[in-house]
């Protein structure tokens, strides 16, 4: 380093004592301050790491937990472990009855005016008709079920009637097992929606019974001579008659599903 | 730092009393006093609010006027994009200082000399100033002003030669 060099470096050495206010000092020390015991959750960077740690937690949360496509579209899971028994208890109770009868086949007990052809049952098709009609139709095993049926749960219904009518042809339980122990509330329901969709029940008030089997429900409308039976299928009322005696020999005592 | 940033509080004040005097003229024989107040103050609140940035890998120093560095470059472009002028150092010409033989009596001959040395400081373009800067209140050696300031070993000796080549001949007229 040169001589000049160094004078300047010395003088400029002499003013070195310039220093920043004190105000400035007070500031910045009390920040630093504040900031050292400021607690963790004033800290901004701090909860901005929080916060995108919690908005990661809950995306996950939502992908994990979200419904898939099935459970949307299909029946109220509460329903399924009753079906699935159900279900078993038909297989079962089919089993055993042609296991033990060996019943021929006989001809159909209903005469069918309606697009539904007429077809041969045995003792287990019924017995199977009957339990199968439990399977589909829970409410009957599961009245509280049953109560709590909505919209979508009559809509339900609708479905599986138009699924069954499908099945009919290929089938061909017949009329033989009804149920009449539904509450009074579900009972309106139905009529509402067959109403809704076939128009005016047939019959009156007094002489309509509203009954199901394994296709379905339908109207039974009840004179001195006949038992007429009305099916709401492709939004019409379709007629399927009987004779009286056969029907009432036909009628399954509802202690027996109790 | 390392200790202030694990929270004992205690820890800045020796560490503020050690760089504050370098810092501050470094902002000041730059700026005028009300820029160099609020560039000082910004970059000490810059370190107190990111703290957790530093990295004991480096030498604090480094560190530290390379963040008054980045602060400063701050400041002028702000200055430009308002109008100013892109060093805001006054300019002033070295023939325009006041004469040492103009009131010998009522001032100090060093004091005085000291006043037309920092302006001539202020009068030199930017980069130039600020690497003599450096090297004047930190003692970095010219790699080290060349990391602090992002540029090479060999533009910061050819700043400091221009720098000190303009001041002496600046101070050359009061000088014996």
């Amino acid at each position: 380093m040169s001589d000049d060099r160094d004078w300047i470096d010395d003088l400029y050495a002499e003013g070195r004592d310039e220093a920043p206010p004190a105000a400035l000092d007070a500031v910045i020390l009390t920040a630093a301050r504040d900031n050292a015991t400021r607690p963790w959750y004033r800290n901004i960077r701090t909860l901005t790491t929080l916060a995108t740690a919690a908005s990661f937690v809950l995306a996950a949360m939502v992908v994990y937990y979200a419904p898939d496509d099935a459970s949307l579209t299909g029946p109220p899971s509460k329903e399924a472990p009753e079906r699935r028994q159900a279900i078993d208890r038909a297989g079962d109770r089919a089993a055993g009855a042609a296991d033990e009868a060996d019943v021929p086949a006989r001809p159909p007990a209903v005469k069918v005016a309606a697009p539904q052809a007429p077809a041969e049952s045995t003792e287990a098709e019924r017995l199977a008709g009957t339990s199968l009609e439990e399977a589909a139709l829970p409410s009957a095993a599961a009245p509280e079920v049953a109560d709590a049926m909505t919209d979508s749960g009559r809509s339900m219904l609708s479905a599986t009637n138009a699924a069954r009518r499908a099945e009919q042809t290929a089938t061909s339980v017949g009329l033989t097992a009804n149920k009449t122990a539904e509450p009074k509330a579900v009972l309106d329901d139905v009529l509402s929606t067959l109403t809704g969709r076939c128009g005016t029940a047939p019959g009156t008030a007094e002489s309509r019974t509203l009954l199901q089997d394994a296709l379905g429900w339908y109207l039974a409308v009840t004179t001195a001579e006949t038992v007429t039976y009305y099916r709401c299928i492709d939004d019409t009322w379709q007629v399927i008659e009987e004779p009286v005696s056969e029907t009432s020999e036909q009628q399954p005592d509802p202690e027996d599903d109790q | 730092m390392t200790a202030y940033a694990r929270g004992d509080a205690a820890a800045f004040e020796p560490l503020y009393a050690r760089h504050r005097g370098a810092l501050y003229r470094y902002f000041r024989r730059q700026l005028d006093e009300a820029e160099a107040n609020d560039c000082f103050q910004t970059l000490w609140l810059k370190i107190i609010h990111y703290q957790d940035r530093y990295s004991p890998a480096a030498p604090f120093r480094h560190y530290l006027f390379t963040l008054a560095h980045n602060v400063l470059m701050d400041h002028y472009r702000e200055h430009r994009r308002k109008g100013g002028h892109e060093s805001h150092a006054e300019a002033v010409d070295p023939d325009t200082l006041a004469d040492p033989d103009d009131d010998p009596e009522q001032q100090h001959q060093r004091d005085e000399l000291t006043g037309h040395l920092h302006r001539l400081i202020r009068s030199l373009p930017m980069h130039q100033r600020e690497a003599w800067l450096l090297r004047q209140e930190t003692s970095f050696s010219t790699a080290e002003i060349a990391h602090v300031t992002g540029t090479t070993e060999e533009g910061v000796k050819s700043r400091l030669r221009y720098a000190r080549d303009k001041l002496k001949e600046g101070m050359a007229r009061y000088v014996r």
